[in-house]
């Protein structure tokens, strides 16, 4: 990270945050709420990249508007520099705002039709009533997004420009406001393969350059791989793991993550390989004990032992059987080393 | 580069709304059926305003009538007279006046009211969602007739009760929609981006909401002209309005009262019907000429 | 045994845009054998979805086709309706992109696999409704699901009754058009698996349309990569995906880093630039304004696709390499 940006970035903590919905469904469900986000704590260090990684309805992407605060949580602490969103309102949430950006996953749905991409990220200049000539900040934010020679994008309308370039906007937007963190929902899952790496080194340059931490949601593990230095991964509203990418990703504890990096397809081979059963999680219908237990191959093929009646009547908790590895696993916890 | 500098922000953006205008206007001028509509509506504005000039209240008289009942179009009567002998042609002229202030005014009302309505409705959701919703529906349901004549008991009456009245009856439909598309709008990730750069409810509405939503209320504004037209026509005959003023909605009620259609006299009928015709037609292609103008999709390279 | 299903030959598909004919497929030849799994590679733009189309003459009226596309012994270029329609389904089938999206909301699904079989086969509807049920089976879906409205099955789910569907008439060959995008890894998993099973069971040809190679590699033998309208890069599928000669393809490749590997650790390597609109094709190899190889004939000579033992490659530094 380059000297004078040192201070900029903002560290983030997480202390048993809830969010809950209102169950739409008239029949079923449990009591009518969904538990979206379901006791999660975990901290990130100013200037780091950490990936939330799940699938779909685990709750990374609840958590994402959670901590930029666009959404209402149920229970439980964000802090973000210090800061709390949920806590601030007028004036102050606005100020807050410009600290916690984002990039979401769709570079089309981000931008508004009617808007020329000078009017998109001069939005936020204006919001924030940025000192300096507007004109400038705008021109300087687009290139530092790669958009070269900024002027001639100016006039240019969303459907004019390639995904790749949209995402750039959004990015141009972004920046604009020096923020210290900038979350990342799938922000290169909807752009094409060729183009990804161009973003993802983009956000990694702006991140020291500007001087942000970097929190970045995926379904994809080789995306954590690729940039994350540590890694969550999410189930059903809870974290069952968190610690290093390297770790986590080559010598997983919890058997979720084992079986999600089984089934993650892979360029250079050919896997044969058992196949979790089930449909995935549903979060209106959550399991007792170990949330995970119905589908999990340790507790099926017998492995779990001792601990089997815990996974099927006791919330696990993260704990840390390996130094800064953690998993929320009784049968890891109770090994205390790399499991099977 | 100093010198850019140090023009303000405010003086930038006026400079940049000017062009922005500027721009409108051109591309405006180059869409061939926003200049025709425009013309169109003009022309019609004109005639409204030197109406008195064109055809004098003098010659419209009842009871002096200048030709013979309902003669066909001639060299002195261009469009035939009517029962009483008046010239069509006159009758229509003035009515312009009445038909396009009740109409423009009614309509007028009628989209601000539902614009507003439907914006917050849908925007800010739950209770006010439901409230104003309710209220919607009751405004829906309550029969017309009878809540024009007690407004016209309580406020007296005239063209601007009358303008009310409409307004007041047709602007559920526009609220309901607006409500819908704002719903959808809200969803949208740009929508949610612009929360998250820190911009207010109003900025939002203002920026994001309305321009998207113009389009429709636009679109909607089209069809409540010609309903409010046509609905002046028939509370002026109920005795709402000015019974001796005349519309083309009351010429059209005349020209069914004297049997018109079985006395083959066409040139009392057609006239105000056509008037009609062409305003929502004027309407129409500015209509498409303003959502190119709003929607940079639509325009043609 | 292994008869050659599909023939294209020279293919070229242009479209109307604006006064101006764009080449959306410039040159195509490709071929297919009973049994076989082709993957077709690209990003969006280089024509891989228009040429599934072109295979079952499912273009829109604005398109111009050039070539030939043999089905068995049909050709669909300029094929009159009828024969079309004998084609499709019985012939070829399409498991068409963002299919998950394509039910009717207001109808049951098994009413909706109903149709399709109706629409293609003479049986009655009893018949057809059996054969549903089997076809449900057959993708590991239960039977008694058929009465359930699209919306109560997951992502998953809606894709299976999709690959049912485009089995009903029990075609030698199907064509998926992104088969797994938006569909969540295990599901993903799930949904390969099964194509991969149907495969071995009724000798099934796979046509699987995608920008994502990890899942080519999954499921099939042989992978062509597409760029700007025409194959750049053709061969088997393990040595191509490990092995990349085209420098499109080691990007492509690049793009995927992988779980485990060291070098995969940091920024993927990425490509300045989008890929060329049809309109705007540059002068000599369509790649060179972002290949990192780029040398001296590039920009003034289209490279042609030659044969390199398995490999078949268009490009002039394979040539190059290739000579020495």
């Amino acid at each position: 990270m380059t000297e004078g940006t040192q201070g900029h970035a903002a560290g983030l903590e997480v202390r048993d945050l809830e969010v809950r919905f209102a169950s739409r469904r008239l029949f079923g469900g449990s009591g009518g709420e969904v538990r979206a986000v379901d006791g999660v704590s975990f901290h990130v260090d100013p200037g780091e990249v950490f990936c939330i990684a799940g699938e779909s309805g685990c709750g990374k992407t609840t958590l994402g508007r959670a901590l930029l605060g666009l959404v209402k949580v149920h229970s439980g602490k964000v802090w973000i520099s210090g800061l709390d969103p949920a806590q601030l309102s007028g004036e102050e949430l606005r100020k807050f705002r410009r600290r916690v950006q984002v990039v979401f996953q769709d570079p089309m749905g981000s931008l508004n039709p009617r808007q020329s991409v000078y009017e998109a990220v001069a939005e936020g200049v204006r919001i924030h009533r940025l000192q300096g000539d507007e004109r400038e900040i705008v021109a300087r934010a687009l290139a530092r997004a790669g958009l070269r020679p900024p002027e001639r994008f100016f006039l240019n309308y969303p459907h004019e420009l390639s995904g790749g370039q949209r995402q750039r906007v959004v990015i141009a937007a972004a920046i604009a406001l020096e923020p210290q963190v900038l979350v990342g929902d799938e922000p290169v899952s909807m752009l094409d393969a060729s183009v990804r790496g161009e973003i993802l080194k983009l956000l990694v340059e702006l991140k020291d350059e500007i001087g942000m931490t970097l929190v970045l949601i995926t379904h994809d593990l080789a995306f954590a791989w690729a940039l994350a230095d540590r890694v969550a991964i999410m189930y059903l509203g809870k974290i069952v793991e968190l610690g290093p990418a390297q770790t986590v990703l080559t010598e997983p504890l919890h058997p979720y993550t084992q079986s999600l990096l089984a089934v993650s397809p892979e360029v250079g081979r050919r896997r044969t390989h058992e196949v979790l059963s089930g449909e995935p999680p549903d979060p209106s219908h959550i399991p007792t004990g170990c949330r995970f237990h119905p589908r999990c191959p340790v507790l099926r093929s017998g492995e779990a032992g001792s601990q089997e009646p815990r996974c099927l009547g006791e919330v696990p908790v993260l704990e840390e059987p390996v130094p800064g590895h953690r998993a929320a696993c009784h049968v890891a916890v109770a090994r205390g080393d790399r499991a099977p | 580069m100093s010198a850019q500098a140090t023009r303000s922000a405010r003086a930038v953006r006026r400079t940049r709304r000017i062009e922005a205008f500027k721009a409108s206007a051109r591309l405006f001028a180059r869409n061939r059926m926003g200049v025709v509509g425009l013309a169109i509506l003009t022309v019609f504005v004109i005639l409204a305003l030197f109406a008195d000039v064109l055809a004098p209240e003098s010659r419209l008289s009842v009871i002096d009538a200048p030709g013979a009942p309902l003669e066909p179009p001639s060299a002195q009567f261009w469009l035939g007279t009517d029962e009483l002998g008046r010239s069509v042609l006159d009758l229509v002229i003035q009515g312009s006046q009445i038909s396009l202030l009740v109409g423009f005014l009614a309509t007028a009302i009628s989209m601000l009211i539902g614009a507003l309505v439907g914006i917050t409705a849908g925007y800010f959701g739950s209770w006010t969602d439901v409230v104003l919703m309710r209220l919607t529906d009751w405004f829906l349901v309550i029969p017309f007739l009878p809540l024009a004549i007690v407004l016209a008991g309580l406020l007296g009456r005239g063209l601007f009760v009358i303008a009310f009245v409409i307004g007041i009856v047709t602007w559920p439909g526009t609220a309901r929609v607006v409500r819908a598309q704002v719903l959808t709008l809200k969803e949208r990730p740009y929508v949610e981006r612009a929360r998250a750069l820190g911009a207010s409810d109003r900025q939002i509405i203002g920026r994001h909401i309305l321009p998207n939503v113009f389009p429709l209320i636009f679109a909607n504004t089209i069809l409540v002209v010609a309903v409010a037209i046509l609905t002046e026509a028939t509370l002026s005959f109920l005795g709402l309005g000015d019974p001796f003023s005349v519309s083309w909605g009351s010429i059209l009620e005349s020209a069914f009262a004297e049997g018109a259609i079985s006395l083959g006299a066409w040139w009392y009928l057609v006239p105000p019907g056509l008037c009609i015709v062409l305003v929502v037609l004027g309407f129409t292609m500015c209509g498409y000429a303003f959502d190119e103008i709003l929607d940079p999709r639509l325009r043609k390279r | 045994m292994n008869r050659t299903l599909l023939e294209i030959k020279n293919l070229r598909v242009s479209y109307e845009v604006r006064g101006t004919k764009a080449p959306a497929v410039d040159g195509v030849d490709l071929t297919l054998q009973a049994g076989d799994a082709l993957g077709l590679a690209g990003e969006s733009g280089c024509g891989k979805s228009t040429l599934a189309l072109a295979c079952l003459g499912l273009l829109p009226r604005n398109a111009t086709v050039e070539g030939s596309v043999r089905f068995l012994d049909t050709e669909v270029v300029g094929a009159k309706p009828g024969r079309l329609r004998a084609l499709r389904w019985a012939g070829i089938s399409m498991v068409f992109q963002g299919a998950m999206n394509a039910f009717n909301p207001v109808k049951r699904v098994g009413d909706q696999v109903v149709e399709a079989i109706l629409l293609h086969q003479n049986v009655s509807r009893s018949e057809a409704r059996g054969r549903m049920r089997e076809l449900f089976e057959h993708v590991g879906i239960a039977p008694r699901r058929a009465g359930d409205y699209p919306h109560e099955f997951s992502g998953g789910m809606r894709q299976r009754v999709m690959i049912a569907m485009a089995l009903a008439c029990d075609p030698p060959l199907v064509i998926a058009d992104e088969p797994t995008t938006a569909l969540d890894v295990m599901i993903q998993a799930q949904i390969l698996n099964l194509l991969a099973q149907l495969r071995e069971e009724r000798n099934l040809a796979l046509l699987v349309i995608t920008h994502d190679l990890s899942v080519l590699a999954q499921v099939t033998d042989r992978v062509a990569v597409m760029y700007a309208g025409r194959i750049v890069e053709e061969g088997f599928a393990a040595e191509l995906l490990t092995t990349p000669r085209h420098p499109y393809t080691k990007s492509l490749v690049g793009a995927f880093p992988v779980v485990g590997d060291p070098a995969s650790r940091g920024v993927p390597a990425g490509l300045p630039g989008d890929p060329p609109h049809p309109e705007a094709r540059p002068r000599g190899c369509a790649f060179h304004p972002r290949c990192p190889a780029a040398f001296e004939p590039c920009d003034r000579i289209d490279p042609v696709l030659e044969r390199h033992g398995s490999r078949l490659a268009a490009c002039h530094l394979v040539a190059e390499e290739e000579a020495r």
